[in-house]
């Protein structure tokens, strides 16, 4: 029996198969998760979640979130999700142009409005990096 | 003469309302769509979200201002409501919602401007209103939950509340109330599903419940925003394909009338000359 992974966004589901294992980007670092893990919940940063199924890996970019690891089951909860070829270099340059204009202008921005341009940086990052590495292997 | 003249400008006018209803049917049933879908879409986001929560919840360790009572007496309520108007009874029922349960000492934060003009007619203190469609509704559902968790946790409010219409099928929207904070669960205490006790917290208990709940907070106004879209343009459909219908109706009846009338002229002209020429023989 295989590990039952779901990847959610508030937009749709991204993932939903089973997979031998799954790698998470939690607040304290890079985790694998494999069958048979215990009950756990943990909070999901921005980076890369990797699923190998039939020995083939996948990566996924991942915003922040929370994630349930259950007994033969991963729940990954994220407000943002893009599975690596669906990644849009262009579209995530700009996006990441924007965010650092935005941070740029740090005092005209409330609290709220500065915090969501970081994020959306970070997010826009993660996204770049899988990309580029990935095409330079 | 006089008479069929007046039949065929009603029926006229009325079938200029009726292309104007018509349209807005079509425009809703297009926004219908889109917003149904969304809301469907996040909501296995939400109850998955919760599932989480509850899991956490029964754990022993789980504690957090946001879960308990605070002493203070104020009462919030979100009144979700539509901008616009020409959606059947969609907003009536909401306002009826309120007077039924006979709310009293409530501070409201309003969203549309139906439901600011109704809080304004109560007379009860409006904390914030916005507009329902000036906004993103995420950034409309961060400003709500940043409003109401400081609230909360300053103390200034015990209970905060929330009514919209829930969004059930496209011919049926009925009125619903949440209760946002405290955060309230349904505990499955008695199955003890999920939680065994030996849950593990990657960090710590604690610092997921803080970064959870609010994440909690804004995903429940979030998915209700959404909703709360779904029911208007499907509350709206309905009432323009039930106005279209009842134009329909009514152009129907008239035409017959118009008929009726205009045979009625002929029969008498015929009349008058056939009585005219065996008057002359």
């Amino acid at each position: 029996m295989a590990l039952h992974l779901q990847i959610i966004t508030p937009e749709k589901i991204v993932f939903d198969d089973e997979v031998e294992q799954v790698g998470l980007p939690t607040t304290t670092g890079q985790i694998t998760i494999l069958e048979k893990h215990a009950d756990l919940v943990t909070q999901i940063e921005p980076g890369e979640i990797f699923l190998e199924k039939n020995h083939r890996v996948a990566r996924v970019a991942a915003g922040f979130g929370f994630a349930r690891v259950g007994k033969d089951s991963v729940k990954v909860l994220v407000d943002l999700a893009t599975p690596e070829e669906e990644i849009e270099e262009k579209k995530i340059e700009e996006a990441k142009r924007q965010a650092e204009e935005a941070i740029k202008q740090k005092h005209a921005l409330s609290e709220e409005e500065y915090a969501t341009a970081a994020a959306n940086l970070q997010k826009a990052l993660v996204q770049l990096k899988i990309k580029r590495r990935h095409r330079r292997v | 003469m006089a008479q069929i003249r007046e039949i065929r400008r009603r029926i006229k006018s009325i079938q200029s309302t009726q292309k104007v209803t018509h349209a807005m049917e079509l425009v809703a049933a297009a926004k219908m769509r889109k917003s149904q879908f969304a809301a469907l879409a996040s909501r296995t986001y939400s109850t998955n979200l919760t599932e989480i929560l509850e899991v956490i919840r029964v754990h022993p360790n789980a504690s957090h201002p946001l879960l308990s009572k605070n002493e203070a007496a104020a009462r919030y309520i979100i009144l979700i409501g539509s901008d616009r108007g020409l959606a059947g009874g969609l907003n009536i029922n909401l306002f009826r919602e309120i007077l039924r349960s006979e709310v009293k000492d409530a501070t409201y934060i309003t969203v549309g401007k139906k439901a600011t003009g109704f809080a304004a007619k109560t007379n009860s203190p409006i904390l914030a209103s916005f507009q329902s469609e000036e906004k993103a509704p995420l950034d409309l559902a961060r400003t709500l939950t940043k409003i109401t968790i400081e609230g909360f946790l300053k103390g200034e409010v015990g209970e905060v509340s929330l009514l919209y219409p829930h969004f059930e099928a496209t011919i049926k929207q009925t009125p619903k109330w949440v209760r946002l904070l405290p955060i309230e669960l349904a505990l499955e205490e008695t199955n003890g599903k999920g939680s065994n006790g030996n849950l593990l917290f990657e960090p710590t208990a604690d610092e997921i419940l803080e970064a959870i709940l609010p994440h909690y907070v804004l995903t429940s106004i979030y998915q209700i925003l959404l909703e709360t879209k779904a029911s208007e343009h499907s509350a709206r459909m309905v009432a323009m394909k039930n106005a279209t219908d009842a134009a329909g109706d009514l152009i129907d009846d008239l035409t017959l009338a118009f008929n009726q009338a205009r045979q009625e002229a002929i029969t008498k002209e015929l009349l008058d000359i056939v009585t005219a020429q065996s008057a002359l023989e």
